[in-house]
């Protein structure tokens, strides 16, 4: 397709973050530049749950960026990740999805690797009858698997390629290392996986995430129900760095009386529906704070939700200008009791490709996409709701938490 | 009942369920269960680990109804059709009141553009009971062969 020059070339809007350049959701030049800049630079991304890889020599497979990478649990128990590449010439080394392993064996020609990524064994070393083989100083210390550095807390893992990432805590600053600590405080269980192909850039699903603005309007089943509306009390935060964000709500504070809600004028809110079976939303007071719902993300593509008692790991992989991959983790704790496991698999029916507050986002990510095709120059998306601010706000009146991930991809992409 | 009848009843049971989806005759999907009954829509390889969670799960007619309510009422999506092909039947086991049964589906789903494709595969595990003269699933598990979900699942499978 004739490409013309993208942001790379013209520069970022002079509005700034209010502005986003629609070439970033579909010129490959940026897609490219995304792999090296951002998903091999200074940024953790998510790997996995510790409890999914429990034993020594459990693995699992996932990416960073468009990077294929194997996480795994070492003989001393510390988690491990590297790319999933073989060193002799390049093919995957592990193919299912996780298992367990005491080496990862290649099956191309045999070379094989340690749980710490050392290549251990190469077939026919030696050659066959004195002939061939690799040669004499073949130094196999310099050819083990490409290792990814990696932290864990709460359970959770994340890995970086970049030395010049701080540390997980330092990244996330403590109001975001607050969050996860509230979340991932006990033994994790999963209960349930799935993944959702989405027709669109990656970075239209990120905004999506981080946008308060759309939550109650676009799903009409959000709003009917009471389950979030801007009336209630919540906040829109983001850290000092303003790349990693949440929004929270607490539902017992609504109060719709004088607002858009009440008089009808907004389509989003349809009072007249009631549930036949109410135990759909049945829920209990799980956190102190009162947060009914709460949304998080770490820069660059993993959010972590909370809506009421449906916990789950979003973790977004970009699979190429226009396609993308939301792979999803439902989890309880190991000490949730039956009943409690029942709510959170009811309420799961609210999130996901198929959920009753979610299912329009796959929707509407595809619909920009298609929309910012053929375009004359470089026109670029409106992100000035609450004006321009890129910082925390007890309402969620606001893009600015959107602004917040604008503002991390133009510190890391050099745009 | 003789087995060549159970089967025969069971059968017709999934052609008449693939032509209310199919004919976007969603008020009359729960129809086809009992009002106590059980209707989730997991993936195989959830299925597989012991997983809660998947895509649908409903615990009632009530919840199948919600569904619906929600579909006509609050769901935004394009225009879409399903195309159920449901086939190869076995019957696991067979009583006078009840029979479990599993069958192969695919779906087929277009888009209003005219795109079209395969959009799930998989298998229905049915317990259905013969007691109020016509059949009726107490439990339907759509387990999908494959994770992942193109855009979004709107309808019933
Ligand atoms: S590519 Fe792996 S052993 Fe040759
Ligand atoms: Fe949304």
């Amino acid at each position: 397709m004739d490409r013309k020059p993208s942001a790379i070339e013209t520069g970022w809007p002079e509005e700034g973050l209010t502005r986003v350049p629609y070439d970033v959701f579909d010129s490959g030049e940026i897609f490219e530049r995304e792999q090296e800049r951002l998903f091999r630079g200074p940024t953790w991304n998510y790997l996995g749950l510790e409890c999914e890889i429990p034993r020594p020599g459990d693995y699992k497979l996932n990416f960073i960026g468009t990077t294929p990478i194997i996480v795994c649990r070492n003989g001393e128990g510390e988690v491990r990740a590297f790319v999933n590449r073989c060193a002799h010439r390049g093919s995957l080394l592990c193919f299912r999805n996780r298992g367990n392993e005491k080496l990862f064996t290649c099956v191309y020609h045999n070379w094989s690797f340690d749980l710490d990524g050392n290549l251990k064994g190469i077939a026919f070393r030696r050659g066959v009858n004195g002939q061939g083989g690799m040669p004499e100083d073949f130094d196999e210390e310099k050819h083990g698997l490409e290792a990814v550095r990696v932290t864990t807390r709460g359970g959770l893992v994340f890995g970086t390629f970049s030395d010049d990432t701080p540390d997980l805590e330092e990244y996330l600053g403590p109001q975001m290392t607050g969050f996860i600590d509230r979340m991932f405080n006990r033994p994790l269980r999963v209960m349930g996986h799935y993944s959702h192909r989405l027709r669109n850039n990656w970075k239209l699903v990120m905004e999506n995430v981080r946008d308060p603005y759309h939550a109650s309007i676009l799903h009409l089943f959000f709003g009917s129900f009471g389950l979030s509306r801007h009336t209630m009390e919540g906040a829109a935060l983001l850290d000092d760095s303003a790349w990693h964000h949440i929004v929270y709500t607490k539902r017992a504070t609504d109060d719709i009386s004088g607002s858009e809600y009440e008089d009808g004028k907004l389509k989003s809110m349809k009072s007249n529906l009631s549930l036949a079976d109410p135990t759909l939303l049945d829920e209990w007071q799980e956190f102190d704070d009162g947060i009914t719902n709460m949304v998080q993300t770490v820069f660059p593509t993993v959010t972590f939700q909370q809506i009421t008692n449906c916990l789950g790991v979003r973790h977004l992989v970009p699979k190429g200008p226009d396609e993308a991959e939301m792979i999803w983790t439902l989890f309880g704790y190991e000490d949730d009791e039956d009943w409690q496991r029942e709510i959170r698999r009811t309420q799961a029916n609210l999130v996901g490709p198929a959920g009753l507050i979610s299912l329009e986002d796959g929707a509407v990510t595809n619909f920009v996409q298609r929309a910012i095709r053929g375009r004359e120059g470089h026109e670029a998306s409106v992100v000035e709701f609450g004006g321009d601010a890129v910082e925390s706000s007890e309402n969620r009146v606001t893009e600015a938490t959107v602004r917040g991930f604008w503002k991390g991809y133009r510190d890391v992409m050099g745009l | 009942m003789d087995t060549v009848d159970i089967r025969h009843r069971v059968e017709q049971l999934q052609i008449d369920y693939a032509y209310c989806i199919d004919s976007g005759h969603f008020e009359d999907w729960p129809e086809f269960f009992t009002d106590e009954c059980v209707y989730q829509i997991i993936s195989r390889d959830s299925y597989e680990q012991g997983h809660e969670s998947g895509f649908y799960y409903c615990r009632s007619k009530n919840m199948l109804r919600d569904r619906v309510l929600a579909l006509r009422e609050t769901t935004i999506y394009e225009p879409q059709r399903y195309r159920h092909i449901i086939g190869g039947t076995r019957i696991l086991e067979s009583g006078e009141r009840r029979c479990r049964a599993e069958s192969n589906l695919i779906v087929v789903r277009t888009l209003q553009a005219g795109e079209m494709g395969i959009f799930a595969a998989g298998a229905y595990l049915d317990t259905i009971t013969f007691e109020s003269g016509t059949p009726k699933f107490i439990e339907k598990v759509v387990v999908t062969d494959s994770s992942q979900i193109d855009m979004l699942l709107a309808g019933p499978l």
